[in-house]
């Protein structure tokens, strides 16, 4: 089944500039899906989009049998809590600790205090993080800081997960060991969008799209 | 592509304890925040304390010598001399005859001996009594009028004190009145503008600190943004913040309103007991304490109610993370 789906979408700046055109996309639910592309391609952008923080200037992006683009500000909010929303950096709010940064999504949800220290406590467990609850994120590693923000993404059990660059500041191995943490995620029926510019990584992917320049229109992106 | 656009999404219900969790995760916050920054957090508070101060400070004053201004020639009191051949049986009927007239709410009888001493007393002739064959002062009724008493009325009634035959004479001088109202009016209008000025000066420190809590905390409000985080949750520390600022400001403005008027009290109180008037300071009342301090407390609210408004608006707008 189709979850997510680009119809011919294209985004400008409020400055004119043009970074996505005629986007077309379809992603299977269940499935861990890559979009590749060279910096600049506007791989973020089609992210943001996806998130609801831009509104695209042309198409329709539909989530879930949901078009996303005629939501209100305050439906987004809502569509934003059920995703799971991982980046490459500043990822995490550094004067909180490990506990309250993964138990936000909850709190937002106002659910029992019990019930949060269970499932942040079973979400450090999953991503091999149990007993760093009380530290500050500046006193981990940027692969320890990658899986707390990913333990973030999945404590409220979200369908879809969206990762921007999540193994940027990786090394190889670290990256795999992210990657599939998220690939685990899709044997659960989530399915994850995640960008990279690492085509290595794409041997992970049920599915690949990738952004190239669009011929004779500068610094816009059409996808192949 | 799907055919259908209802919202997929359940909204999760959120019950009170959930509410106060949150309220109490906020308070935490914004002290954190608070402390995090504790000089510019007392400059901020001190800024609002003398803010508040000083229209409160002049409030307090006025009311408290509004008090003195029932022992002045104004038209809520004058006098009315006696003949000096008059008897003392006469002047006590006369003085029951003027209190029990519907408008006069008081009258104090100043007999011409008591008089006299005052007087050589406070021109420090204290031997002078001897040598005069008589008191040349005449006995005084001082008469202060109800509240609710208009001028023309008071004039009726100084006609009908002047008609008795006991009364020589009665001091009413509409001059006085007329400067007196014009500079009660000036005062109050002043302590409006003040009170105004000072409001707003109130606000926009208070909004500029709880602006510096939101440019400190963009990468927190974009994640909150990012994760689904509704406006309520994302403006509450900075609302608290507001509201501590403000409310801490109005402590601070009680405490340096009862140490100037602590440092004040003694020439006003030698002041208004000339007049003949009693009375403790107002803002050794709690009740007032309450007041500047709740007043304090809505400004700070009201500037974090306009400054995350504009700010936080800005800040999830121009999206970039």
């Amino acid at each position: 089944m189709k979850i997510i789906e680009f119809n011919g979408v294209d985004h400008v700046f409020p400055d004119g500039t043009k970074p996505l055109q005629n986007i077309s996309l379809s992603i299977e639910e269940g499935t861990l899906h890559f979009i590749v592309g060279p910096s600049g391609s506007g791989k973020t952008t089609l992210l943001n989009l996806l998130l609801g923080l831009y509104q695209p200037a042309v198409g329709e992006i539909w989530v879930n049998k949901c078009n996303i683009c005629v939501l209100s500000e305050r439906q987004l909010t809502l569509y934003r809590q059920h995703l799971g929303a991982i980046f490459q950096q500043n990822n995490l709010i550094p004067h909180r600790t490990v506990f309250e940064n993964v138990a936000m999504p909850l709190w937002l949800r106002g659910t029992e205090r019990k019930e949060v220290h269970q499932s942040v406590v079973s979400v450090l467990s999953e991503v091999g993080l149990r007993g760093f609850e009380d530290v500050l994120p500046l006193h981990l590693s940027s692969g320890d800081q990658q899986r707390v923000a990913i333990a973030r993404a999945l404590i409220t059990r979200p369908r879809i997960i969206v990762a921007d660059e999540p193994t940027g500041n990786l090394d190889r191995q670290l990256a795999g060991s992210v990657t599939e943490i998220l690939k685990l995620q899709t044997t659960l029926r989530v399915t994850v969008i995640m960008v990279s510019h690492d085509e290595e990584l794409t041997r992970y992917a049920d599915t690949t799209s990738r952004l190239a320049p669009a011929p004779n229109a500068l610094g816009t992106s059409t996808l192949t | 592509m799907f055919d259908r656009n209802p919202m997929p999404w359940a909204r999760t219900k959120r019950n009170r304890r959930a509410w106060i969790r949150d309220h109490v995760r906020f308070c935490k916050e914004a002290l954190h925040q608070m402390l995090l920054h504790v000089i510019m957090t007392f400059f901020v508070m001190l800024l609002i304390g003398v803010s508040i101060a000083l229209p409160s400070g002049l409030w307090v004053i006025r009311d408290y010598l509004s008090y003195a201004d029932l022992a002045w020639p104004t038209e809520r009191g004058f006098n009315a001399f006696f003949h000096s051949d008059a008897s003392e049986t006469q002047i006590d009927s006369t003085a029951q005859t003027i209190r029990n007239h519907g408008f006069v709410n008081e009258a104090f009888l100043i007999p011409k001996s008591v008089a006299l001493q005052e007087f050589l007393t406070a021109a420090d002739l204290p031997d002078l009594t001897d040598r005069m064959p008589e008191n040349p002062l005449p006995d005084t009724l001082t008469v202060f009028v109800k509240e609710n008493i208009q001028v023309h009325e008071i004039e009726t009634l100084t006609d009908f004190i002047q008609q008795l035959d006991a009364v020589d004479q009665v001091s009413y001088d509409t001059q006085i009145i007329v400067r007196f109202s014009a500079i009660h009016t000036i005062f109050n209008r002043l302590l409006w503008v003040v009170a105004g000025t000072f409001c707003l000066f109130a606000l926009f420190v208070s909004a500029s600190a709880v602006r510096i809590a939101i440019e400190s905390r963009l990468q927190e409000i974009r994640i909150l943004h990012v994760i689904g985080s509704p406006k309520r949750i994302t403006r509450g520390p900075f609302l608290w913040c507001g509201f501590m600022y403000g409310a801490l400001g109005g402590i601070l403005a009680a405490v340096l309103l009862t140490l100037v008027l602590i440092y004040v009290e003694e020439p006003l109180r030698t002041l208004t007991a000339s007049y003949g008037v009693r009375r403790d300071l107002q803002s050794l009342d709690w009740s007032f304490v309450g007041i500047v301090c709740a007043v304090g407390a809505l400004l700070g609210l009201s500037s974090a109610l306009y400054s995350t408004s504009r700010h936080l608006q800005r800040v999830t707008r121009n999206w970039e993370i």
